[in-house]
């Protein structure tokens, strides 16, 4: 093996520019590729991160009054009262907006202890009522749910102030009271904002759900992607719908999304419904651009690879065809056909060598203009080695086909044009 | 020089060549055209996303910046001013007569309703602007017209309706002089919009750029009348307002609207942008504008570009789509170089038969041109299945995936041209062998 580098390496030197461009290909492809799917892999983890809600079986509807009442909390808990009637009906809610659907409402909150003076965490918190945690089966850990009577109903469009009571998720738990054990939060005192000094007391830990920015993948994407929170409060605007959340029993969906619908509108026809959506659906709409990024980015690695090998077999093809009768003379000399193929496969493992060197220096670099253009983290490297295997496997695949080809030449070929 | 009367016959050759080798040529094809296929479809988002989308005026349409700052913390003190006015400061610039013609807009959600009955009540957007939004953006009509400046300043009840909207309430028939009530009020109709599309929706930022124009339009004289708050899109404010009634929402240090000038000169230009910069100098005097005197005026491909309507994401993606094009004219070029070495023996006999080196060149290139030919036409195929997969991945892509004539033209040039880029040097290198050279081991 190793004798036989020399005079393949020289041979390429001699007809450099097919082989040089070949390496560039392999490089560039690398790069591409390597980058490609890190991206596609932080697409898919955002894709698949488990969202903490029973997403198959609830929905949204948006429901305005064409002309609202000064008091909307007797007509909500009327309208939620009969959705939860209806028979497959689990149990109904309102939402301040709708979960997982990219926005919401943030805020900032501390906790005051020896090991965390008054450092503020951003939450997102959407506000709910006491059916919440069952709307949206959502399990509890440690503490209680709501009561009826901790949840106000403001006149549209007054906004109170911090809550008094607050429900958060064990990953945020553990980032406001970062040293006591989860089960003895229950009870801890928090603040909002860097100033506000109206106590909020956690009266329970859910386990986690995820919070409304689903699809950011910045620095802090991983810490912050439990960071939520549930408020009792049931706010309602002039000139905007609210939210009504509703779960169903396994495969009911359908049929009872029409139920609803007819049911609001029998309670009062002068109402407007906007874009009745099952949380699917939501989430589908959410994930709408990470879905595209990847694939357009895989449909793009795989045309690639297909091009590079493409331009290998090429190359090899018009190798072994220039070389008919150098192989010819080799054979005639006694060469076996193992060693014509392995002269190939070597010239190959030669390219891809040099392609996947440079290509992992370009990966890099294109990585780190990537980095400083787009909100992602850092590339684990070990993607890189991944596709030097790939490129170095399908290099060895693209050459078969030429390379046993050569094998056939016969030995009599060397001395028939001379 | 390169046209004469042989020109058809080595036309023929280059065909029996690419023939001659069809595995390869096939090969370079198909290169060629997932390359093309590939990168126009990320470029054709690309360029549609960034096209002037109103190329007759773009020069002449500016939106400005007031920083009206009550504080300015050190090293801020270059910050870009807001991108959107307060309700008095718009008031102020629209009574200057500098510009030949204004647009102050926002817009809100509102109930429809048709007064015959017949059509359930909807949601849709519902805009208030001055007139000048019909003439600056170039709206086109279909039944009726814009309300005139008088009727803006009378505060009239007048209304038009986007194309859609009258659809939906007149089921398409001209509506002009009947009533419909939006929100809580009535208006007659004025005008019923025709398709108005623009791409990117320049003037404002509220609902994305890639979105319609949705609802109706009345009179922005009628604001305080009708007592409409902005409850689409952003509304920023820098103190809170003082108390909890409509005017105080007006007073308010709060930036949500947007307003769009003619400035026909680069006097006009500058005149405007020393008539804003007189305005804070005045309004320091009553607490307003503490902070350097840092106003700006835009012009729309400036604006946009102040948007950066393209992204990290699509930076990215547009890199992609090159580096791939690359990788494929490599991948060409290397095949070309093989398919012209392979060709040494024939070429010698040529040259000793007498064929001069230029007619060579001329047989090669053409025979690489009808190769990038094919190349481009099946990389249009591709783009236009590209393009179809990308309007099934984003629903809103709707009207940024569709080729047109100039895009076309682009990519067949393209392919033409970066072929034979990819083929000049393997061409022009096989032209160099000595007549004899090859003939000998014949």
């Amino acid at each position: 093996m190793k004798m036989e580098i020399r005079p393949i390496a020289s041979s390429m030197l001699r007809n450099r520019t097919g082989p040089i461009l070949i390496c560039l290909q392999i490089a560039l492809t690398l790069a591409l590729v390597v980058n490609s799917v890190f991206i596609i892999q932080l697409q898919m983890e955002k894709i698949a991160r488990p969202l903490g809600t029973d997403v198959d079986n609830t929905a949204n509807f948006n429901v305005a009054l064409v002309d609202p009442l000064d008091d909307m909390e007797a007509f909500v808990k009327n309208d939620l009262d009969e959705i939860r009637r209806i028979p497959g009906i689990i149990d109904a809610t309102i939402v301040l907006t709708p979960l997982h659907a990219g926005g919401g409402m943030s805020n900032g909150y501390r906790s005051v202890s020896e090991t965390n003076t008054g450092q503020v965490t951003n939450v997102s918190v959407n506000e709910i009522d006491e059916h919440g945690l069952n709307t949206l089966g959502v399990e509890l850990l440690y503490g209680r749910n709501f009561r009826a009577d901790e949840v106000p109903y403001p006149a549209p469009n007054v906004q109170l102030g911090p809550p008094k009571v607050v429900l958060v998720t064990e990953s945020l738990a553990r980032k406001l009271v970062p040293d006591s054990e989860v089960a003895d939060i229950v009870g801890k005192v928090i603040y909002q904002g860097d100033l506000d000094t109206t106590p909020i007391e956690i009266i329970g830990i859910m386990a986690d759900v995820a919070a409304h920015w689903i699809n950011y993948s910045g620095e802090f994407a991983d810490e912050a992607a439990y960071h939520f929170m549930l408020s009792p409060m049931v706010q309602t605007w002039i000139g905007e719908g609210h939210n009504y959340v509703f779960r169903t029993e396994p495969g009911a969906q359908d049929r009872l999304m029409a139920e609803v619908t007819d049911k609001l509108y029998e309670i009062n026809p002068d109402r407007l419904l906007y874009d009745p959506t099952t949380q699917a659906e939501i989430i589908r709409r959410n994930h709408e651009g990470n879905v595209a990024i990847a694939t357009i980015l895989g449909v793009i690695s795989v045309l690639m690879i297909m091009v590079t090998s493409f331009g290998i077999v090429g190359l090899a093809s018009f190798t072994v065809n220039q070389r008919t009768r150098q192989i010819g003379t080799r054979r005639a000399l006694g060469a076996k056909r193992r060693d014509i193929f392995r002269y190939f496969l070597v010239e190959n493992i030669l390219l891809t060598t040099i392609g996947v060197v440079l290509g992992s220096a370009l990966a890099y670099g294109v990585h780190l203009f990537l980095f400083s253009i787009m909100h992602i983290p850092r590339m684990s490297f070990s993607l890189i080695p991944v596709g030097v295997v790939v490129l170095y496997v399908l290099g060895f695949v693209a050459v078969i086909g030429p390379a046993r080809r050569a094998t056939r030449v016969a030995p009599a070929v060397a001395s028939r044009a001379v | 020089m390169f046209v004469d009367g042989k020109i058809m016959y080595d036309l023929q050759l280059a065909l029996k060549s690419i023939r001659k080798t069809p595995v390869l040529s096939a090969l370079m094809v198909a290169a060629i055209g997932i390359g093309i296929g590939a990168s126009m479809t990320i470029i054709t988002i690309f360029y549609l996303m960034t096209a002037n989308p109103n190329p007759d005026n773009s020069e002449q349409l500016f939106t400005y910046g007031l920083d009206n700052r009550l504080t300015v913390s050190e090293g801020h003190e270059d910050d870009d001013p807001p991108l959107m006015a307060t309700y008095r400061d718009a008031l102020y610039v629209l009574q200057s007569d500098i510009p030949t013609e204004q647009s102050v807009h926002y817009q809100s959600w509102a109930v429809y309703r048709n007064l015959e009955g017949g059509v359930n009540p909807f949601w849709d957007l519902f805009r208030l602007t001055t007139p000048g939004f019909f003439s600056l953006f170039d709206v086109p009509f279909l039944y009726g017209q814009a309300w005139s400046q008088e009727q803006e300043d009378n505060k009239d009840m007048v209304i038009v309706l986007t194309h859609e909207t009258n659809n939906k309430l007149f089921g398409g028939e001209n509506s002009v002089g009947e009533r419909v009530e939006v929100g809580d009020d009535f208006y007659e109709i004025v005008g019923v919009m025709d398709n108005f599309e623009p791409l990117p929706k320049y003037f404002e930022f509220d609902n994305g750029l890639f979105s319609e124009i949705e609802g109706a339009l009345v009179p922005f004289s009628l604001t305080p009348e009708i007592e409409l708050m902005k409850n689409s899109g952003g509304r920023n404010c820098i103190a809170m307002p003082e108390g909890d009634d409509f005017q105080s929402y007006l007073d308010a240090e709060c930036h949500w609207l947007h307003h769009w000038v003619r400035l026909p000169t680069p006097e006009k230009r500058e005149a405007f942008h020393e008539m804003l910069d007189n305005y804070s100098l005045e309004q320091r005097r009553f607490g307003r504008f503490q902070g350097p005197l840092n106003n700006r005026v835009f012009n729309l491909m400036e604006w946009l570009e102040r948007l950066e309507i393209v992204d990290g994401t699509m930076t990215m993606l547009n890199g992609v789509a090159l580096m791939f094009l690359i990788v494929c004219l490599l991948n060409t070029n290397a095949l070309l170089f093989a398919k012209f070495t392979g060709r040494t023996a024939e070429v010698s006999l040529k040259r000793a038969l007498g064929c001069s080196k230029k007619r060579l060149f001329r047989q090669h290139l053409l025979e690489i041109g009808l190769v990038g030919f094919a190349g481009g036409s099946l990389g249009l195929l591709l783009a236009l299945v590209g393009l179809a997969g990308i309007k099934i991945l984003i629903s809103n892509f709707e009207n940024l995936a569709y080729l047109n004539t100039d895009l076309v033209i682009i990519a067949i040039a393209a392919s033409i041209i970066s072929t034979l880029i990819a083929g000049l040097y393997p061409a022009w290198r096989s032209c160099q062998i000595a007549p004899a050279k090859y003939l000998k081991s014949q």
